[in-house]
């Protein structure tokens, strides 16, 4: 962490070493993020570049709090694809079915799925706004608990409930689905 | 301790199991082996894990990271230059990025590019490299020129691969691999009409040991036939000859000394390396 805030601290005098290793720590993980919740890897990669530019911009208005650096650019990110969906309003918005429901004995433990990132994404969008954030953080960007809460600003304990639960409605919106 | 005083309830044992496969690559079945109370409730919850992981495990094209990193690190050289000047707020298109590219090589006096000069594969600064290289390739006119320039960039892929090959690192040999290979391929397309740009690279059948061979003719024997300059051969083709048997040898040298995968890619490689060469002085000849 001390490292990152000294990384931080010279990018914020335009230090190119320091901007340049922040970019590539975190380039990939904003653009699967992005990716992941719309769907879209061309737009993804426009959007991810705005990011960085978007952080640029404000990096000398940034102030140091004691969680990663990473936090800040997925805030970033999350207006921005806030943004763009909200522009982009053909995007369909359909709800979870409530009457999907998981029966005891685990009826679809032997359902081969096969999910294309499309797919993941329109999943994705059937779940609550934290359940979609805490997968989208945890699938794209191969975060461990501790930073996905960091990043969400929740105890780790929570973060787990939430994610089994996210899990849990992911698996029977991608069953349903697969069935369809 | 057992298990379940460990993790203390299944949300933590699944917790520990996504962990496990998002980060550290397990696999469902190795999750499930180490928890088998649980593994009825784990697997479907697992498995959607896994697949949703798969699903959400892309990354951006390539060249579009080349070009956006270079935009993004003359950003920041004008940034340094000119905090106040809120340029980036125009809209950004390829073209201006290849002007914003020359403007920040002028501005800094190079110092991204000098920096990136020593950058391999899958370091922060090797984008800006290659991006360079495509300046300066964009900026070489002459056929024979850019013949001459390519050649420079396959050494510079070879020293780059058997840099990245002492130190053991398999997956940037790869990925510099098909560098080379779109360089060869930039190459031939230096030649109107060239057939060879589609074409996969030849395999090897087999390699020398050049580590054991005498100087002199056996050496230059050991290297594939068209690498052998020729009466009449154009300066062009000479220069190109003579670098492709330089890199040959060096890259041959190198896969006598490993085993393994490396020398799996190493040979790869090699037979890129000889395609393209083979192709180019075709080419360069015709």
């Amino acid at each position: 962490m001390h490292s990152d805030q000294n990384l931080v601290d010279r990018a914020k005098q335009y230090d190119q070493e320091a901007f340049a290793q922040l970019y590539e720590e975190n380039f990939d993980k904003i653009y699967r993020y992005i990716a992941l919740k719309i769907g879209n890897q061309m737009e993804a990669e426009d959007l991810t570049q705005q990011v960085f530019m978007k952080a640029l911009k404000s990096i000398s208005s940034y102030k140091w709090k004691e969680v990663p650096f990473s936090a800040w650019l997925y805030k970033i990110a999350h207006n921005q694809v806030v943004d763009y969906l909200r522009k982009k309003t053909r995007q369909p918005t359909t709800e979870l079915n409530e009457d999907i429901t998981v029966a005891e004995d685990n009826p679809y433990k032997n359902v081969e799925l096969k999910v294309e990132l499309e797919q993941l994404a329109r999943a994705l969008k059937k779940l609550t706004p934290l359940q979609q954030e805490v997968l989208a953080l945890r699938f794209s960007c191969e975060m461990p608990i501790a930073q996905v809460a960091g990043v969400m600003g929740k105890n780790e304990g929570a973060i787990k409930a939430l994610q089994h639960s996210a899990v849990q409605a992911l698996r029977r919106i991608m069953v349903v689905n697969a069935g369809e | 301790m057992n298990k379940e005083e460990i993790y203390g309830n299944f949300e933590s044992v699944f917790e520990k199991c996504m962990e496990d496969i998002v980060c550290h690559d397990r696999s469902v079945r190795d999750c499930l082996a180490a928890y088998p109370d649980y593994a009825g409730d784990l697997e479907p919850l697992l498995a959607t894990v896994a697949v949703s992981r798969k699903a959400a495990g892309i990354s951006p094209r390539e060249d579009y990271k080349a070009r956006a990193r270079y935009e993004f690190y003359s950003a920041v050289a004008q940034m340094r230059e000119k905090p106040k000047t809120p340029w980036f707020k125009r809209s950004i298109g390829w073209v201006q990025v290849g002007i914003s590219a020359v403007v920040a090589l002028m501005i800094t006096g190079g110092g991204v590019i000098a920096a990136s000069g020593s950058s391999l594969p899958g370091q922060p600064l090797y984008g800006v490299k290659v991006f360079a290289e495509q300046i300066q390739v964009g900026l070489t006119f002459s056929e024979d020129a850019r013949t001459q320039l390519y050649a420079n960039l396959a050494d510079r892929r070879v020293d780059e691969i058997i840099t990245l090959a002492t130190a053991g690192d398999v997956e940037p040999v790869m990925q510099a691999n098909e560098r080379l290979s779109s360089n060869f391929a930039e190459m031939a397309g230096t030649y109107s009409g060239f057939p060879g740009t589609q074409q996969p690279p030849a395999l090897v059948d087999s390699f020398v040991d050049v580590a054991s061979a005498p100087e002199g003719e056996k050496i230059r024997a050991s290297v594939p036939e068209s690498f052998v300059i020729e009466d009449g051969d154009s300066d062009t083709v000479t220069g190109l000859k003579n670098k492709a048997v330089a890199g040959y040898l060096a890259i041959v040298q190198n896969m006598n000394d490993t085993t393994g995968v490396m020398k799996a890619a190493l040979e790869e490689t090699l037979a890129v390396y000889v395609q393209g060469y083979e192709n180019a002085i075709k080419m360069a000849l015709e």
